[in-house]
């Protein structure tokens, strides 16, 4: 095992930045994942530190060693593919045991290996199958076991879970988290879905358009985002933005309400004077509720909306409120009798709210 | 459907009855009765007097090294073509396809001379030289075809299990290929096999003439002896079939193997 050092990472195809001036690291037995829109870059990066892909600038390192230069195979690393990229000609046991072969492995050995990463992965049946005698859940525990018998330095991991269905994309997620405990193994692991990103991540790095955005654990990302674009990717739903502005009462007030601010955002404002400019408030969806429910509510600190449309989910209610032109969203409780039509109360959880800067998206701190 | 069947299928009856017939019948009942009696001569005759065996050696020493050389050297350009990035990949492409468009007539002459040159007339390297050249195009057309559907991770995934170039050729998508290479072979010993008018051109005497060949100089001196002619038609006509059969489980599934990808 060992820790993967990206230092001013950049790569361009032509005139266009896929990766700019990356500078991460990924600690020794980390879960680290790269998480962003398509299009960020972050395929990318992790193409670069297989060796697919050259870099334009900046080093890579793997443990100490620099290996910009250096060809995938010697590199000490394994990589599972979205599209798992089984040999279809070989059966399981085979796919399996290609690459010790070629690193001309012992037999004993590789026998060895192939069954203890058959037995991890509960694939031991299959092992005399051909990839299309297999279910993509199947393929890509294979596509895994491959990667699992080179006992690599690092694990590169490109959205494999995307092309499963819902249900074993989530036991799935599970398996690759227990497998990151049971090898100790430093995982880069790529996606654009959020919910993988922070359910398996020691670390996530945001990525758009080529730039780190935020690097993080899940919860740090998630209470405290640096800007705008991470608030809104990170969480689901998303983030409601609003725009207010700062009277010198210090609250913050819009046509439709007037919330008050807590200390800590007091001193926000203080310190970035702010009285009297516009600012962007970010209000997640769990810190609106149907004022109904918050018995210290009253009128205080409450949005007044119409109610466009809303989604039972079970535990919760999504209600969408349209205000001033913004749809916004609130997760408020089951028991709440809000529907389409109604004119809604929604309390605002004001410790909880942010604030960023309207011009450079940037959160205030 | 059913007319063009048919037109396809009496020469072929034809061909078949009138091999088993004596020329006495042949002149006496025509060329499309059935054989009042079933007899090999023809076919003996054929074999024995014509000195067809050698003739058909002839063919196979010609065809299967012609065939095999050409697929492989094929493949070997297709691989670059279609699996590793250059300059100037699109322009090597096109030459290697527009060699489709071009009648080898042309080159008759030239090649003629050529082979002359060379010092290499009247044996087999000449055929097979020419065969292997010839059919270049439409292997690396169809080759380089098949691989570019290869999904490139499949490539990667080999690269970083420790694959080099050739062994990713060689290890992961030439045993890939089976069905299309199946086809080629098909194609290209049916194409070689039938040649005639190369082995006419580069040949003489017993040498390294083609079956073929050797076929068009059945015809005797002073009558057409139709029951030997269509005798040596059909021996001619045999190793082909025996290719298509061995070769045809492959040959349906190359053919619709864009349709349905497992």
């Amino acid at each position: 095992m060992a820790k993967v050092t990206l230092k001013n990472l950049t790569k361009k195809f032509d005139d266009v930045v896929a990766v700019n001036n990356m500078n991460s690291i990924i600690e020794d037995q980390q879960f680290v994942v790269l998480v962003g829109p398509s299009g960020c870059g972050k395929t990318t990066t992790l193409r670069m530190i297989a060796g697919l892909e050259e870099v334009t600038g900046g080093e890579i390192y793997i443990g100490d060693r620099l290996v910009n230069d250096v060809p995938p195979k010697d590199r000490d690393i394994a990589m599972v593919f979205q599209n798992y990229a089984l040999y279809p000609h070989m059966d399981v046991y085979n796919n399996m045991a290609f690459g010790l072969k070629l690193r001309k492995t012992p037999k004993m050995e590789i026998e060895k290996r192939v069954r203890e990463a058959a037995r991890i992965l509960k694939i031991e049946d299959l092992l005399k199958r051909k990839p299309k005698q297999l279910s993509g859940g199947q393929r890509q525990r294979v596509a895994l076991g491959r990667a699992i018998v080179r006992d690599p330095k690092v694990f590169l991991m490109d959205e494999p879970l995307s092309n499963l269905d819902a249900k074993l994309r989530v036991e799935m997620r599970t398996e690759i988290a227990k497998l990151h405990l049971r090898l100790n193994a430093t995982i880069v692991y790529v996606t654009h879905d959020q919910t993988e990103a922070m359910t398996m991540a020691d670390k996530m790095i945001i990525m758009k358009d080529g730039l780190v955005q935020q690097t993080g654990g899940a919860q740090e990302v998630y209470d405290h985002p640096d800007n705008m674009f991470v608030a809104g990717f990170i969480g689901s739903p998303a983030m409601n933005f609003l725009d207010v502005t700062v009277t010198d009462r210090l609250t913050l007030k819009n046509k439709q309400f007037d919330l008050d601010t807590p200390d800590n955002i007091k001193k926000i404002i203080k310190s970035n004077d702010l009285i009297g400019k516009e600012v962007v408030l970010g209000i997640r969806p769990e810190d609106l509720e149907d004022s109904e429910f918050i018995s210290s509510a009253g009128e205080h600190n409450t949005i007044t909306a119409n109610v466009e449309v809303t989604e039972p989910m079970g535990a919760e209610i999504y209600v969408y409120v349209d205000i001033d032109g913004v749809l916004m969203t609130a997760r408020v409780t089951p028991k709440s009798k809000l529907d389409s039509g109604h004119v809604a109360k929604l309390h605002v959880d004001v410790d909880m709210i942010h604030l960023f800067d309207k011009k450079t998206e940037k959160a205030y701190i | 459907m059913i007319v063009l069947a048919f037109m396809f299928l009496v020469p072929i009856y034809g061909s078949i009855v009138t091999s088993f017939k004596s020329i006495e019948e042949i002149l006496t009942e025509g060329f499309w009765s059935l054989p009042n009696h079933f007899s090999f001569e023809s076919y003996v005759e054929a074999w024995q007097l014509k000195n067809f065996g050698r003739y058909l050696l002839n063919s196979f020493i010609i065809t299967i090294p012609s065939v095999i050389i050409s697929i492989l050297v094929a493949s070997l350009a297709a691989y670059p073509l279609s699996r590793i990035k250059f300059k100037g990949q699109n322009i090597i492409f096109f030459l290697f396809v527009a060699g489709l468009f071009l009648p080898p007539q042309i080159n008759l002459l030239p090649l003629y001379k050529f082979i002359n040159m060379i010092g290499l007339y009247d044996t087999y390297w000449a055929l097979i030289i020419v065969h292997v050249a010839f059919g270049q195009p439409i292997c690396v057309f169809i080759l380089r075809n098949f691989f570019i559907n290869i999904p490139f991770e499949i490539q990667e995934a080999a690269k970083m299990d420790g694959c080099s170039n050739f062994r990713i050729y060689s290890r992961i998508i030439m045993p890939l290929a089976k069905p299309v290479i199946a086809v080629l072979l098909i194609f290209q010993f049916t194409w070689v096999w039938n040649d005639f008018l190369w082995g006419m051109i580069l040949t003489q005497g017993e040498n390294a003439r083609p079956v073929t060949v050797a076929l068009f100089n059945l015809q005797g001196m002073y009558v057409v002896e139709w029951n030997i002619q269509t005798a040596g038609a059909n021996i001619t006509a045999i190793p082909t079939i025996v290719v298509f059969l061995l070769f045809q489980r492959y040959f349906i599934k190359g053919i619709t193997l864009g349709a349905v990808k497992g």
